[in-house]
């Protein structure tokens, strides 16, 4: 059984009808992209299965229980971590602060704040530092070490190499690449494709809500006429 | 001109005023802030815990115990104001939840008046706080001495829960982003309870200490709720030490005007108000919150 088998969800925001019987699944120690264009859905996905946003028809299971309809806490609490795209580090709370918060509801054999500071140095150099007062690397580093020390099961990430320069963006990917090379296991939207097939196993596309590819990373990568229909420009 | 001592005088009053002003705001803007709703029956509930430590004062002549009655109360009280009552409001309109707090108000200031009256009453100082002090520059009651004190140490205790425990770090990171918190496993609203009977102990607290110092009848609470308002607003909606530092800044401009002319003391609280929102629309201490 997949980690997460996600089973014909649509989901609205008031009156617009945004996902159309989205299908998708994710294993365990697996890193899957999913990619698209702008206003595509891939966040209004991610929230879907957070339950961010409430889908309004089709299942969601994860971990082997149907999570649809259930708040965020307990979605959390049962192993799903999204790290949202605009970061939302809380900005009056230091970095040791953040990551104790979210270390509140975490499991008994969650990471340890010295194995998140182990493997971002710069944030035990900020431990004291403001949330406000970091910089986009930082906060994205701080973003993904509340979801280590939550342990999660899936790491849901959206955008996280968004306004980034590049080579932060590199340091960040190679922190993924080896999180995911230990067993975690990734749903990662992104971009910036190149990045993202470099990260992910497989791949779904989404184009106004519908899902219309899955394949690997190398058969897309191979596919240049997939990709230019779905995310050309 | 004022003389000297006058001045002194009316400073020293500013920061008893600031210091009552500041652990009332504290109540309202941690509530405000956590629970989104702005309580109108706060000025209320301050009311009502003076009431219960003038009433448990002369019936058991102990400071202490009426104090601690007041809290008792004011916790419970809060409690079953939140359960049986606000907390069916978070999701309606903000009018629905100006309405509803200001009528608890007025139900809590009218059971007071059909009690015990209209009339005011004056709670006896306890013996270890009559008299005087002579600070040399200025000569003062020395229970409005030592009420400071006893403010400060509770400003200070208020200080504790909220940046050293479990439920404080929740509280703080909730009044910035509440979703946040929810999508980190917590369930913010298991604390909404907590946070109200918190607000409303620092709040009993309040009234208990200046029960003495103030007339006790059932509308001594309305000033009080506009004036902290204004401290809310000042400091910045959730901020601590914005209701603290907000709280002393309202209380010095409300005396120090007074002391040249009464009649204005509130025009300048609200100019101040203005000149903060005008160069700092989310208040001294304040954070741009999320949604
Ligand atoms: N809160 C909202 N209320 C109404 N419509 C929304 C809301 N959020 C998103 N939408 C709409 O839903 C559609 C999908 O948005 P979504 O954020 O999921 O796209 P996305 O694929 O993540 O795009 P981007 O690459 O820009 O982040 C868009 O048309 C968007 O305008
Ligand atoms: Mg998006």
């Amino acid at each position: 059984m997949s980690l997460l088998e996600v089973q014909g969800i649509n989901s609205h925001y008031g009156d617009s009808h945004i996902l159309f019987d989205v299908d998708m699944r994710v294993e365990a120690n697996e890193v899957v992209a999913l990619l698209g264009r702008n206003g595509a859905g891939k966040s209004t996905t991610l929230k879907s299965l957070m339950g961010v946003v409430t889908p309004t028809r089709g299942q969601v299971r994860f971990d082997g229980q149907d999570v649809a309809g259930r708040p965020p806490f307990e979605i959390a609490r049962r192993g799903m971590q999204l790290v949202p795209e605009e970061r939302r580090i809380i900005g009056t709370l230091s970095v040791h602060e953040n990551l104790k918060l979210a270390a509140l509801s975490a499991g008994r054999d969650a990471w340890s704040f010295e194995r998140v500071y182990e493997f971002f140095p710069r944030l035990q150099e900020r431990r004291r530092s403001r949330g406000k007062d970091l910089s986009g690397g930082e906060q994205q580093m701080l973003a993904i070490g509340r979801a280590l020390i939550r342990n999660a099961k899936l790491i849901l990430l959206d955008e996280p190499f968004e306004g980034l320069a590049p080579i932060i963006v590199r340091d960040l990917m190679a922190s993924c690449q080896q999180l995911a090379r230990e067993g975690q296991t990734f749903l990662v939207v992104e971009q910036n494709v190149a990045a993202a097939l470099r990260l992910a196993d497989r791949c779904y596309l989404i184009e106004n809500g519908h899902m219309v590819y899955e394949g690997s990373a190398e058969a897309l990568r191979d596919s240049p006429e997939v990709m230019d229909r779905y995310l050309g420009v | 001109m004022p003389s000297p001592s006058l001045f002194f005088a009316q400073l020293f009053n500013g920061l008893a005023l600031g210091s009552l002003l500041a652990l009332v705001s504290a109540g309202l803007t941690i509530i405000l802030g956590t629970l989104g709703v702005l309580n109108f029956a706060h000025g209320a509930m301050f009311m009502v815990a003076a009431y219960v430590a003038w009433w448990t004062m002369v019936a058991t002549q102990s400071y202490v115990l009426a104090a601690l009655a007041a809290c008792a109360v004011l916790v419970v009280l809060g409690m079953i104001i939140e359960r049986g009552i606000i907390q069916f409001y978070y999701s309606r309109p903000p009018e629905d939840q100006i309405l509803v707090t200001f009528g608890i108000g007025v139900v809590l200031v009218e059971v007071i008046r059909v009690i015990f009256g209209g009339i005011s009453h004056s709670m006896p100082v306890p013996d270890w706080g009559s008299g005087i002090v002579n600070m040399g520059f200025l000569i003062y009651p020395k229970y409005r001495v030592l009420a400071l004190g006893i403010i400060a140490v509770a400003l200070l205790a208020l200080y504790l829960v909220l940046y050293r425990t479990r439920l404080g770090l929740i509280v703080r990171a909730g009044i910035e982003d509440q979703r946040m918190v929810g999508l980190l496993g917590i369930n913010v609203k298991r604390t909404f309870l907590a946070v109200f009977a918190l607000g409303s102990l620092a709040v009993g607290f309040a009234g208990a200490v200046y029960a003495p110092i103030i007339a006790v009848n059932p509308e001594m609470g309305e000033q009080l709720l506009v004036q902290s308002f204004v401290v809310v607003v000042i400091g910045g909606l959730g901020s601590f030490p914005g209701a603290v530092i907000g709280g002393l800044i309202a209380g010095e401009i409300l005396t120090l005007t007074t002391m040249f002319n009464p009649a204005y003391s509130h025009v300048m609280l609200y100019l101040a108000m203005a000149v903060v929102l005008v160069l700092r629309p989310q208040g001294l201490f304040g954070v741009e919150g999320r949604e």
